[in-house]
């Protein structure tokens, strides 16, 4: 039995993506830009919970990305499901820090899953969380460059001491809270990725965590 | 009568729209770019989604200079911030609706591929523009099906039974999805997206004298809205 599996994963090694895997990519990549879309838009439009959209935005995508990982299972996967998300937000008016975090990220994810040959839940779901932390980005640049943007937002005519009370009040903790929340959102999303992929899928034949994918 | 401009032009026009609007030094001059956009629009051949968009935008605008009064009140901040959050997005989504209402797919896949960009990304890039409205239609159907079989879709059913709402939401949208994937990838392979031959397109692809005319006139618009950038901001 072992040995099947060793000669299974033997094959995969050596294939490259093929054009279903790609089109794999592209539909899921669809539905985790929509989840990632609607976790995180009543966050971004309120001024105090603006800083909680990372959080959002890591909560619904994990079981999709899971999903899509045991689905295709070759070298490269998440890189350009990130590099799919990322080109999104960028030409939906995203800071471009988001875009080129989700490069990064992906990337830096996709190995760390590749050691454990995509299989490993635990390093699949690093790889979850790496990818949902890139939309920290556009806050731990808005932290480090305040000035910049309270005066871009007073621009815009809001009050600019309700502004500064709630950036004086926040700067100490909200940005390791934030990263700390995005993690444990996403780990949360992983969970309950795991529990449907086992419960659901595996039963339908969509995926086997095991043996080879169908 | 639409002019059909090469798709290589039209995504450079989406990203150095993307430029018009960071660089825009006021709301106003903002605003005016989106009418530059309407403009094009309107020329392209996309003038009725791109119209509604705008009539959206203006409506926020307003929404916006409204509730600026009542900015005290947390009601008029949050309609503040609101129309705020959306009149930022709302450009850059009008110039990439642009692209994708006036280029079919093949097209923008040829496009790409005649920027020597790679089939790795091409193919996901264009199978997910065209399946991202599939997945909010999708989400619809399924929650209609959630409502006939008595579970609430909405957030009040989730806080209820979180993990029964969560299997009925995922479950379905992920079968579809899998067997959408099933389905394209049977049409891609057949219609022959492996083979290793050089890809052809029906439609021919040339950058014309209107393609320059444009890519010219819209570097000329950035060099001039970047040099007048300091006096705005003085």
């Amino acid at each position: 039995m072992s040995t099947i599996k060793e000669c299974i994963i033997m094959v995969e090694k050596k294939e490259q993506l093929d054009a279903k895997d790609l089109i794999t990519i592209g539909v899921f990549s669809a539905i985790v830009v929509v989840l990632i879309f609607v976790g995180g838009v009543f966050f971004a439009i309120n001024p105090v919970l603006t800083f909680w959209t990372p959080v959002g935005c890591a909560l619904l995508p994990g079981p999709v990305f899971l999903l899509l990982v045991a689905k295709v299972r070759k070298k490269g996967v998440i890189t350009i499901c990130g590099l799919v998300v990322g080109l999104v937000t960028f030409f939906t008016g995203m800071f471009w820090g988001i875009a080129v975090s989700y490069v990064v990220l992906s990337a830096v994810g996709d190995v760390i899953a590749k050691s454990g040959e995509y299989r490993s839940f635990a390093r699949n779901a690093v790889a979850y969380i790496l990818f949902s932390l890139s939309f920290c980005t556009s806050f731990i640049v808005f932290f480090m460059n305040r000035s910049y943007w309270l005066s871009s937002m007073m621009e815009y005519g809001v009050d600019e001491a309700y502004f500064e009370t709630m950036v004086a009040a926040a700067r100490e903790w909200i940005l390791p809270t934030m990263i700390v929340g995005t993690v444990l959102s996403a780990l949360l999303s992983a969970l309950v990725g795991k529990r449907l992929l086992h419960k659901q899928f595996e039963k339908a034949g969509i995926v086997s965590w095991n043996g080879a994918p169908r | 009568m639409a002019v059909a401009l090469d798709p290589r032009t039209k995504i450079f026009f989406l990203l150095i729209g993307n430029l018009f609007i960071v660089f825009a030094p006021t709301q106003t001059v903002e605003a005016g770019f989106v009418m530059f956009f309407l403009l094009v629009a309107v020329v392209l051949g996309a003038a009725l989604p791109v119209l509604k968009m705008v009539g959206v935008y203006l409506l926020l605008l307003f929404l916006q200079a409204v509730s600026a009064v009542w900015v005290g009140m947390w009601w008029g901040l949050m309609l503040s911030t609101f129309s705020q959050f959306m009149t930022m997005v709302l450009p850059y989504v009008l110039l990439a609706v642009i692209l994708v209402s006036t280029t079919k797919v093949s097209e923008f896949m040829e496009a790409l591929y005649k920027l020597r960009v790679s089939k790795k990304i091409v193919i996901p890039l264009a199978v997910m523009i065209r399946y991202v409205p599939v997945v909010s239609e999708d989400f619809t159907m399924i929650k209609d099906a959630m409502r006939m079989r008595g579970i609430n879709p909405s957030f009040l059913g989730f806080v209820r039974r979180p993990l029964e709402t969560i299997e009925c939401l995922y479950v379905p949208m992920l079968m579809s999805a899998a067997k959408v994937v099933d389905e394209l990838s049977a049409a891609a392979v057949t219609r022959g997206i492996e083979n290793k031959a050089r890809r052809t397109c029906v439609v021919p692809m040339r950058f014309g004298a209107v393609d320059y005319a444009f890519v010219i006139f819209l570097v000329a618009i950035l060099i001039v809205e970047i040099a007048l950038n300091g006096y705005f901001v003085s």
